[in-house]
């Protein structure tokens, strides 16, 4: 069945629904549907049933009315639905669906956090991102911190003096049953500023509740706040890993709204750059996860690899990680014949290297019995939360946007998506050695077929203002699928920008993953996840 | 009595003598915040390989360390957890601001932001700031060696600035 003839099904379960079809090309739906809030949550039942899975779920303030956006895909071929709910902003409460995909969960908390939403029967409406007992809903329009920011540090600082004296006297009282331990925000193994409660049993782990947004910066305000290219810096530093795939995700949502066209070469360029940037970020990963298995040799190996790639990538771009090298309509600079050289023989190079890895590490007995049926995601699991990426795809699930959607020029190539089987640490890890390889492939096919010609399209847009509409596009990030919901009004700057990012939702599966394991396998599993913090707190 | 004044010169050869060893084993704390702490990792690992300066050794534990390198944006609500862990460093320790968030708050200052705090100077006081964004393995090097170079001649300002090269006519 196919979106087209889904329009009748969805006018049976909710009658009052207005069902448009926009063009895909350019907006990136397939389905548009609006929908009164009491219908809402028979609609995403039908979804469910239909083998969807949520993408994504966001707030939009419309200035007299909230507005609550809601994404449907379907894995293997993008079949994309996007539905409204509009609410008042007097009675601002919609019903939630977190019962039926748990991925809702997160994404209405945090949208009730940021424009003061409730989300009826939510089984944990607290702060996700914001700190707990702020006040404030930032992304409400015109909103602004007026108060002293340093008293507000002061306050958080004896808040939290305050709080560590109430809860000492009481730890000599605690049951020692089951207990919470406390891991991060500052902890070597979980990447960042990422806090985790975990709820034990002896040494068995009973649940996970993690705590977002110690690296949160306001990206999602700050787009609404410049112009379509002061968005630009803020693109490389949300993703910093795979910096150059999220720029292209930006350049792909306004040139496709705005029907800009990039010429040939520009599209390899962006292809290569891309792809070697995903080879780069798997490699930090590979020497990450490792050190945290407690393996300190393949850190050092993989980051003399990386700075290779980082090398290239200077060359073409002039930095070294938080790229902002993509331009409307194609990229800023040219690479030159030196940069296809020395790509070529690092492709060449790393052939070998990736060998050595696998002669190193994937019969390595240690790894083996760390990883292996440790952290199972079904692939069951992996829709309800809306896992996405090498996580998804070593369950087993087939969606690569690179495939799916088609993205680009990646059709003209020839290249697999490696799946696994089990969805275990290990096969996580197969799967992302397989997907470098693959990543060189592409490349090396790319640099073949480079043609000559303009770099960027002629004649520059002038003026970057989208039609007023809505918009959604995604790109195959390192992690996943990275998505931009863009509503413009017409002005030349966004009215509203949503990203959705792929360990967001990635990581909100940790807690269904992670019950009667171990602290140690907790550690594989986080690792394996590859998770960017500020990727998720944005 | 004389002996006091040879006493006082001993006493500050001492002082100097831990300062040098203090200079010369910088442990900072592996404490990434952003994407500056990419940086870090790099100047870590092999090309750049940090341990040639002695200041190679992260520590996870805030108490092991005596130098904390803030590496990205110090957001409103990891504030209070980094002034918990300055607090809980001993004595002496110095700071590090990396790149231009832990400095001035960067790329992400605009008027009204509620996000972030504008430089964490307003949390704990900072020895080296090191611009950029984020800056290079190089630039952190640079900066070990400045905050040795201040640990070593703790009384004696200004720090000595490595000299420009001299700008040749036919270069």
């Amino acid at each position: 069945m196919t979106v087209a003839n889904f329009s009748s099904q969805i006018s049976e379960c909710a009658p009052s629904a207005q069902i448009e079809t926009p063009d895909f090309s350019k907006t990136g739906h397939h389905l548009t549907v609006t929908v009164n809030r009491d219908q809402i949550a028979a609609l995403t039942q039908k979804f469910f049933d239909e083998q969807f899975f949520l993408e994504s779920l966001s707030g939009v303030d419309l200035i007299e009315n909230f507005q609550v956006t809601y994404h449907f895909n379907r894995f293997k071929k993008t079949e994309r639905v996007m539905v409204r709910v509009q609410v008042t902003k007097e009675d601002p409460v919609v019903p939630t669906v977190s019962h039926i995909f748990p991925s809702a969960n997160w994404f209405e908390r945090e949208a009730a956090e940021f424009y003061g939403m409730k989300f009826k029967d939510h089984p944990n409406p607290v702060r996700l991102i914001l700190p707990e007992f702020s006040t404030y809903h930032p992304l409400v329009k015109g909103y602004k911190d007026e108060g002293d920011s340093a008293k507000e540090v002061q306050d958080l600082i004896e808040l939290e003096e305050a709080i560590q004296k109430l809860i000492s006297p009481t730890v000599g009282q605690l049951q020692t049953k089951d207990y919470f331990v406390n891991m991060g925000p500052q902890h070597p193994s979980t990447h960042g500023l990422l806090r985790l409660l975990l709820h034990m049993k002896g040494e068995r782990i009973l649940g996970v509740d993690p705590v977002l947004g110690y690296a949160h910066r306001a990206d999602e305000k700050m787009a609404e706040i410049g112009n379509y290219l002061q968005f630009w810096p803020n693109t490389g530093r949300i993703d910093y890993l795979c910096a150059m795939l999220y720029n292209w995700g930006w350049a792909n949502v306004v040139e496709k709204s705005m029907g800009i066209e990039v010429p040939e070469r520009a599209q390899h360029i962006r292809l290569i750059v891309s792809e070697l940037n995903r080879i780069a970020s798997h490699l930090l990963w590979l020497g990450t996860f490792l050190l945290d298995l407690g393996a300190f040799t393949p850190f050092l190996y993989t980051f003399a690899d990386r700075e290779k790639i980082v090398d290239l990538l200077e060359m073409a771009s002039g930095e070294r990680i938080t790229f902002v090298y993509f331009t409307f309509g194609g990229v800023l600079y040219d690479v030159d014949e030196q940069f296809v050289i020395q790509t070529r023989a690092f492709i060449k190079e790393m052939r070998d290297h990736l060998k050595d890895y696998h002669k190193l590490l994937t019969k390595n007995v240690i790894l083996l019995k760390r990883t292996k049926d440790v952290g199972i995601i079904s692939k069951e699991v992996a829709r309800l939360y809306g896992a996405t990426g090498p996580v998804a795809r070593a369950s087993g699930v087939d969606y690569d946007i690179r495939k799916a959607e088609p993205l680009s020029i990646y059709t003209q190539f020839e290249f697999d998506v490696p799946l696994g089987e089990n969805g275990d640490c290990y096969d996580r890890y197969t799967v992302r050695m397989e997907e470098m390889e693959q990543s060189l492939r592409l490349v090396e096919q790319a640099l073949d077929k480079l043609p000559e010609g303009a770099f960027q399209c002629k004649p520059a847009p002038k003026r970057i203002k989208p039609e007023a509409g809505e918009y959604y596009q995604a790109i195959e990030g390192g992690r996943g699928e990275f998505g931009i919901y863009l509503v413009s009004d017409g002005k030349d700057k966004p009215y509203r920008v949503k990203l959705r990012t792929p360990c967001f939702s990635n990581l909100s599966l940790l807690s269904e993953v992670s019950k009667g394991l171990t602290m140690p396998d907790m550690v594989a599993i986080l690792g394996s996840l590859d998770l960017v913090i500020p990727d998720i707190d944005r | 009595m004389a002996l006091s004044g040879k006493l006082d010169v001993l006493f500050t050869k001492i002082e100097d003598l831990l300062n040098m060893a203090r200079a010369n084993s910088l442990w900072p704390m592996t404490f990434g915040l952003h994407c500056c702490a990419i940086e870090m990792m790099s100047s870590a690992a092999s090309r750049f390989d940090l341990d040639r300066f002695g200041a190679g050794v992260f520590r996870p534990s805030p108490r092991q360390c005596d130098v904390m390198i803030v590496a990205g944006t110090v957001s409103r609500k990891m504030a209070p957890k980094i002034k918990m862990l300055w607090d809980q460093m001993p004595a002496p320790k110095y700071c590090i601001a990396l790149g231009g968030c832990a400095s001035a708050g960067g790329p992400f200052v605009y008027p009204g932001q509620y996000a972030i705090v504008e430089g964490v100077d307003k949390i704990v006081p900072v020895d080296i700031y090191i611009p950029g964004c984020p800056p290079r393995p190089e630039a952190l090097v640079n900066g070990i060696l400045m905050l040795q170079d201040k640990i070593r001649n703790k009384n004696k300002a200004p720090i000595k600035l490595p000299e420009e090269p001299a700008k040749g006519k036919g270069a």
